[in-house]
């Protein structure tokens, strides 16, 4: 690490009501690809490929509606005005091409925006973000979020995206590698767009909705077996269970990509 | 930071034991002192009020009660001869000292308390004073159970409480008040001049300024809003990376900072749970 690379760090100013803070992070070694990893507990994430060599983390004033949410009787005073929304802090770190970013508690409702170099992986996660995004960043990406929905806009490479409340929405630009993949939500739809030459073999399930293709989707004959559990020598119980899941092949089958949601559609589009 | 954290915790340990016990005999008896020629008041008692109020005078004039209650009689003799209020003047400074077997060190600039005292006391003493004060007065102030009032100073002020709010009103000159568990109030009838900070742990801060402000501020709550009525620039944080083992590392603490008017002093408001509010003076 060059210390002039510290220089780099700046700080921009805003004048009005919300300034930003800007941190741009040196790579070890620019030539090689950038492994992002990004925890927030309440703030959004909002990823997309930089033009430079550096990732740019910026760190804007936090979500002032969210806060007026939780706490109603938070409001400004009479003839008074809000100061930012509680900007959060952050921590920021790079090793080796490995940065890694947390931020909150406390406070943290923000959105980090970051610039990175267009081959990245990323391991973003928050817990109540209303939305994880990102857009034109190629690499293998593992995307996580509870309370808010996930958004992967032409990306390459694989993605394993999951939330609890909220869609999965994401087109692939390309696929790269013989990875698994899986999209998957508690409480929302699945929307996946892939490059119409997609060899993979499809693990769908819907709880309470319906599965839609554009693809030629070859349906596999039901060869599960239900999943017996004896355990009446120690506690008594006995139990089956059936997997429900529909499994399939697209362009004549490849690594399983896994398709699921309790309580949404699933759409698979060809690109 | 330790030795705040360990006096907040013997504080609120302390007003616990006396709330729990079931006091039968009270004793009051007045305090009357005058210090003269003093340009500095230091004031460290662990319980009860202290208000401080500035006049035209040139003496520091000790007025209140100490307020004793106890279990019997026996300890309300234990109590006067192991709480007492030591009362000093040295290098220009005024002391007000509570003292007794509850402190265990001999360093009274020091912050640390140092209570050691067994669970076999059955007491509570209160010192409540109010000290009448010259108006340019440096004030340095400790209280651990109780409320901290100024009025109408204009001298430095280093102010701090645990378990009660400070207040200032119509005060002047520059310095830090913090408490733990109250509110910090402040109203300036001549903005600061150097650097000052306002804290709370658990309490809003509310300072009022005069209209002429210019100052930047460093603001920081977790579970409150920031509010003021003067035209403010946002200001980025402070901070920065820097190498560590080769690896970079950067750490922001989420502070918003502002500017008002054209800048000057930098100053501090900070809680944890409790709003900030930067007030004009109408």
């Amino acid at each position: 690490m060059q210390i002039s690379n510290i220089a780099l760090i700046t700080f921009l100013c805003a004048a009005g009501a919300a300034a930003q803070d800007r941190v741009t992070v040196p790579i070890s070694n620019p030539s090689q690809p950038v492994t992002l990893k990004v925890s927030t507990l309440n703030g959004s994430i909002k990823v997309t490929a930089g033009t430079g060599r550096d990732v740019i983390v910026s760190t804007g004033e936090g979500d002032v509606s969210r806060r007026r949410e939780r706490n109603p009787r938070d409001g400004a005073p009479p003839g008074m005005a809000r100061i930012g929304g509680g900007r959060f802090g952050v921590d920021i770190e790079e090793d080796h091409n490995v940065v890694t970013v947390n931020s909150g508690p406390p406070g943290g409702d923000g959105t980090l925006v970051i610039e990175t170099p267009a081959n990245t992986n990323l391991q973003l996660r928050t817990t109540n973000g209303s939305m994880i995004e990102v857009t034109g960043i190629t690499g293998d990406h593992e995307i996580e979020n509870t309370n808010g929905s996930i958004h992967l806009n032409n990306v390459s490479g694989s993605v394993v995206a999951h939330t609890q409340n909220g869609a999965v929405i994401v087109t692939l630009d390309r696929i790269t590698g013989t990875k698994p993949m899986s999209f998957t939500s508690m409480n929302g739809k699945i929307d996946v767009t892939m490059p119409a030459a997609t060899k993979a073999r499809l693990r769908l399930k819907s709880d309470n909705g319906a599965i839609y293709s554009d693809f030629d989707v070859r349906l596999e004959a039901d060869a599960s077996k239900p999943l017996v559990e004896d355990n009446r020598g120690t506690n008594g119980k006995y139990r089956i269970s059936i997997d429900k899941s529909v499994t399939g092949t697209i362009n004549g089958g490849g690594p399983e990509y896994t398709f699921q949601t309790m309580n949404g559609n699933i759409l698979i589009h060809k690109k | 930071m330790k030795q705040i954290l360990l006096v907040a915790f013997m504080g609120a340990a302390l007003a616990f034991t006396a709330a729990g016990r079931d006091y039968k005999v009270e004793d009051r008896s007045p305090v009357n002192h005058t210090f003269s020629g003093d340009k500095k008041l230091d004031v460290d008692v662990i319980s009860g009020s202290v208000e401080i109020v500035a006049d035209g005078g040139n003496s520091i004039r000790v007025t209140g009660e100490r307020v004793i209650h106890a279990a019997d009689q026996q300890n309300l003799a234990r109590a006067k001869q192991d709480d007492v209020l030591d009362m000093n003047e040295k290098d220009g400074t005024a002391q007000i000292y509570e003292n007794g077997p509850f402190r265990n060190n001999n360093n009274r600039s020091s912050d640390y308390h140092g209570f050691h005292e067994g669970s076999d006391r059955q007491y509570n003493v209160d010192w409540n004073l109010t000290v009448h004060v010259p108006r340019e007065i440096a004030l340095h102030l400790r209280d651990v159970n109780g409320s901290i009032r100024t009025d109408g100073t204009n001298g430095a002020f280093d102010i701090s409480a645990v378990n009660g709010s400070v207040t200032g009103t119509n005060i002047g000159g520059s310095g830090n008040i913090s408490t733990v568990n109250g509110p910090t109030v402040v109203s300036f009838r001549e903005n600061p001049k150097s650097d000052s900070s306002f804290k709370s742990v658990n309490g809003k801060v509310d300072v009022t300024y005069q209209p002429n402000l210019a100052a930047e501020f460093d603001l920081r709550t977790v579970n409150g809003g920031m509010f003021t009525d003067f035209e403010s620039v946002a200001l980025a944080s402070s901070g920065g990376g820097s190498s560590k083992d080769g690896k970079f590392v950067y750490k922001s603490h989420g502070n918003s900072r502002i500017r008002v008017g054209s800048g000057g002093p930098e100053i501090r408001m900070e809680t944890v749970n409790g709003s900030i509010q930067i007030r004009k003076a109408k």
